[in-house]
């Protein structure tokens, strides 16, 4: 029987910082061969464990990045972590995006602050695999300019597909749109029959988000959304994570909006 | 324990929530052959009230919780409570009118009295509105008790074999209602001082905070002993710290208004606060 | 059919001891426990059920599930798997039925070693139940008062006598073994078919054909919830864990510990940011009813309760599973 809660240890290779409170691992995990939207267990040896989603596309064979944002006790020390240092990771778990299932299709990626991070996975899938999919728009807001992440990928995500940017807040040095992002559906006009919406933020955006997708008039089935719940084991032991029946952690994260619809707590 | 007591609760509630003085009941009923809390907003329910000796539950611990103006049914240890509970300022004075009923003990199912009521010395209860019924007679003192005969390590060994079979539920804690504190060191994360996950002097610390967090607290109803899975006679332990408190302070916990709650205004000087409150005692 | 005299059990015990951790029933300040025996521990054998469920011999209240060491920068993980060999000897059906659920939760998707290694180490001698206690309704989900599987030996209480049933080879193997069994005649096993149809006649019969949680029945009911913890704590099905790592104050090294945690603690959904989908005492409570009663019957297809009774014994609120069900029926 093998052992799944046993971590296997890693070298941080690189630490990028995205944002004031937003730190990207460099993991020396090769040939992960994940779906985009799946998650990893990191662990700070004597810390704790958090589950983590994977931001870098399965492309990428010589490392994975796992994006986290500085909000409890184990984050902020992985905050604190430095190249060479070790890390235990366990994963990749969970379901992904309908990657084969969404193929040839249009798509709407919707994000919001560290949100983007299981987006950017299957965003830069795309981009590495671009005749796989037809036309992406991505809209990405965050409280504030300097809380978007992977702002070093903009550049490069403009130049093949539709970008839009938006802060809930004004800020010094940012001359773009404020409001939320639910906002930024107004700027698309999809063709709703051959797009899938993908949608990954704070629930309270994903909730309005898919309120605006629903008046748009896209099917339940094509609105694709990643939850983030307490997980403890990732592997639909530990019980913290339920909607309903469903486990977040092996069912999930990611479910279309006609599998969970029904069940209450869905939205907080 | 008579149908009287329980007729009159009924008439007084009935009146209340007729009169709109309050919103809300906070008494006995029946469910099946158990004796439940119930929550009574319209004189239609009344009828399910129920007293009699098998209304065990301190009903000051909803409190907090209920949002208007409630009637609170009270018999001496639930009084005791709503006076801490006053004191801390949990809970408004004027949203209460305590429906103050007196108690011979309280039975479990086989008929079997529970140990905090055999050893209850405030049968009565010490603050109301309306008294319905008929006083009882208090017994005079307390009982012996017997774990004080034993040495040291007898006491130790004792209280050692007790904590062994907590599983850490926290039930003791969560069912008191002088727990009320909004983070709670026995679950807190960041710095975590008790952990679940701790050895047996970990849960020996446990009960050692939780007691000693009673002091000048407890009310003596026992609700913690009901509520332990493993019979662990946590009162025991309280109600022997708030006597310590007692003899320190003067102050025995849920009897008066006026004292100053000792964990919350102890002095270095502990002389001249026994002495103001003997004062508030005698005045 | 073979039978063992009920001044043998002690002494099956004791020789099964030679080669087996053995668990069985004590009683400790007059309540009945499982107890992993050893010199001087007293077998009961009168008792209706112990206070804390059979799952603590297999998804302990706490466990270490891993230990780490750090020198020179490398990080040394290690697990402890448990292989011990061990008898549970007194069971009763209902806690039988709770381990074959807990097993379809360890064994869905990726396996729980830790659970799985004690389970399937351990031999469980079970107990029938001659004589409901007031709280139990196994009826009521057929998962007693009396066994067909999940155990390997089944006893059932005739007098001076146990029956005893052979549901696995390994449990046949150790009657084979032992020179404390003989052979049951034709009227042993009816004393024991009367013996079970009198127990169930005195409980609960409930049809679940027309069962749905009336949610409005359980809000009520949620208001007198204190919130203690103490169902979860002591229920035979209840899974949920937390976990922590400790560090050694001393050395770099340290241990992932692994404890049962309640979902009617607030923090249980709780994220880091203060988040939590799940607020509210109400929303707690009902997310309990409807796991059990519900959604375990959703996911792995049997109810998330055993009818042990245990819950409805020790609610500090009167709070009443079988009330729960009967109001679920007869709407």
């Amino acid at each position: 029987m093998s052992n799944q809660y046993i971590p296997q240890t890693v070298e941080i290779l690189g630490i990028l910082e995205e944002s004031r409170d937003v730190k990207t691992l460099r993991l020396d995990v090769r040939n992960l061969r994940h779906e985009p939207g799946q998650f990893m267990e990191l662990s700070v040896f004597g810390y704790g464990e958090i589950p983590v989603s994977i931001s870098s596309s399965p492309t990428l064979e010589d490392y994975i990045d796992l994006s986290v944002k500085n909000v409890g006790s184990v984050t902020s020390v992985v905050h604190e972590a430095e190249p060479g240092d070790t890390v235990g990771v366990r994963g990749p778990y969970g379901r992904g995006f309908p990657v084969r299932e969404v193929g040839g299709r249009d798509l709407l990626f919707i994000g919001g602050g560290i949100g983007l991070a299981p987006l950017r996975s299957f965003i830069d899938y795309i981009r590495d695999e671009r005749d796989g999919f037809g036309d992406v728009s991505i809209l990405y807001g965050a409280r504030t300019a300097d809380d978007m992440v992977f702002r070093q990928e903009f550049d490069d995500w403009r130049s093949m597909f539709d970008l839009h940017l938006i802060a809930d807040v004004e800020s010094e040095g940012w001359y773009g749109r404020v409001g939320f992002v639910n906002e930024l559906l107004a700027d698309v006009s999809p063709d709703i029959k051959n797009t899938y919406a993908v949608v990954c933020g704070p629930s309270i955006m994903m909730k309005s988000v898919v309120k605006g997708l629903k008046d748009m008039q896209f099917p339940d089935e094509q609105i694709i959304l990643s939850f983030e719940r307490r997980m403890k084991c990732g592997i639909g032991k530990c019980g913290h994570c339920n909607i309903g029946d469903r486990y977040v952690c092996v069912d999930g994260p990611v479910f279309s909006y006609d599998k969970v619809r029904g069940y209450r707590e869905i939205w907080g | 324990m008579g149908s009287d007591t329980e007729n009159a609760l009924k008439r007084e509630a009935r009146n209340l929530l007729k009169k709109g003085d309050v919103d809300l009941v906070l008494g006995y009923c029946m469910e099946g052959d158990n004796v439940i809390p119930c929550f009574i907003s319209s004189p239609g329910e009344v009828d399910g009230l129920v007293w009699n000796n098998r209304c065990k539950n301190n009903l000051a611990v909803y409190l907090r919780e209920l949002e208007g103006r409630v009637a609170v049914v009270a018999k001496g240890c639930d009084s005791r409570a709503i006076v801490e509970l006053l004191k801390a300022k949990q809970v408004e004075r004027e949203d209460l009118i305590i429906l103050g009923v007196s108690c011979r003990g309280m039975v479990d199912k086989e008929g079997e009295e529970y140990g905090s009521c055999r050893v209850c010395l405030h049968r009565n209860p010490v603050v109301y509105d309306l008294f319905v019924g008929e006083k009882v007679s208090e017994r005079e003192e307390r009982d012996v008790d017997e774990l004080e005969s034993l040495s040291l390590r007898e006491r130790l060994e004792f209280w050692s074999k007790q904590f062994r079979k907590c599983i850490n539920c926290l039930a003791c804690r969560n069912v008191c209602p002088m727990c009320f504190c909004e983070e709670c060191v026995l679950e807190k994360k960041d710095p975590e001082w008790i952990t679940r996950a701790g050895d047996a002097s970990n849960l020996f610390l446990l009960h050692a905070i939780k007691a000693t967090h009673m002091a000048g607290r407890c009310v003596e109803c026992g609700e913690c002993e009901r509520a332990c899975p493993v019979d662990i006679p946590l009162m025991h332990l309280y109600s022997r710290v708030c006597r310590d408190v007692e003899e320190l302070f003067g102050v025995e916990s849920g009897m008066n208004l006026e004292d100053k709650p000792p964990l919350a205004a102890f002095d270095l000087e502990r002389d001249a606060m026994l002495e103001e409150n003997e004062k508030n005692k005698r005045g | 059919m073979k039978k063992i005299r009920e001044d043998d059990v002690i002494k099956l015990l004791n020789e099964l001891r030679k080669k087996y951790e053995v668990i069985a029933p004590v009683k400790l300040d007059g309540r009945v426990y499982f107890k992993t025996l050893g010199e001087g521990d007293v077998l009961t054998l009168d008792y209706v059920n112990s206070v804390v469920s059979p799952k603590d011999f297999f998804l302990p209240q706490k466990e270490r599930i891993l230990e780490f060491s750090e020198s020179g920068g490398e990080v040394t993980v290690e697990d402890e798997l448990s292989s011990k060999k061990r008898v549970f000897f007194g069971i009763r059906p209902c806690d039988v039925n709770a381990l074959l659920i807990l097993d379809s939760v360890a064994r869905e998707g990726f396996e729980d070693p830790y659970y799985l290694g004690r389970r399937d180490n351990t031999l469980l001698i079970s107990l029938e139940c001659v004589e409901p206690g007031d709280d139990c309704f196994c009826s009521v989900f057929n998962t007693g008062p009396s066994l067909d599987e999940g155990a390997d030996l089944v006893f059932t209480d005739i007098g001076d006598f146990y029956l005893v049933k052979s549901l696995t080879d390994e449990g046949e193997r150790l009657v084979s073994g032992s020179e404390f069994f003989r052979k049951a005649t034709g009227g042993d096993e009816e004393t024991a078919g009367k013996k079970r149809k009198e127990c169930v006649k005195g409980m609960e019969s409930l049809d679940l054909r027309n069962f749905s949680v009336d949610e409005e029945v359980v809000k009520e009911k949620a208001k007198r919830c204190l919130y203690c913890y103490s169902c979860t704590f002591i229920c035979p099905t209840c899974y949920c864990f937390d976990v922590v790592d400790r560090m050694d104050l001393y050395s770099r090294n340290g241990e992932r510990m692994r404890f049962w945690d309640s979902c009617m603690n607030p923090s249980f959904t709780e994220m880091a940011g203060n988040f939590n989908p799940r607020d509210g005492m109400v929303g707690r409570f009902m997310n309990r009813i409807n796991h059990k009663l519900r959604y375990m019957r959703d996911r792995y297809g049997v109810y998330g309760c055993v009818g042990c009774g245990r819950c409805i014994r020790n609610c500090p609120a009167g709070i009443s599973m079988l009330e729960i069900l009967r109001e679920g029926v007869r709407k």
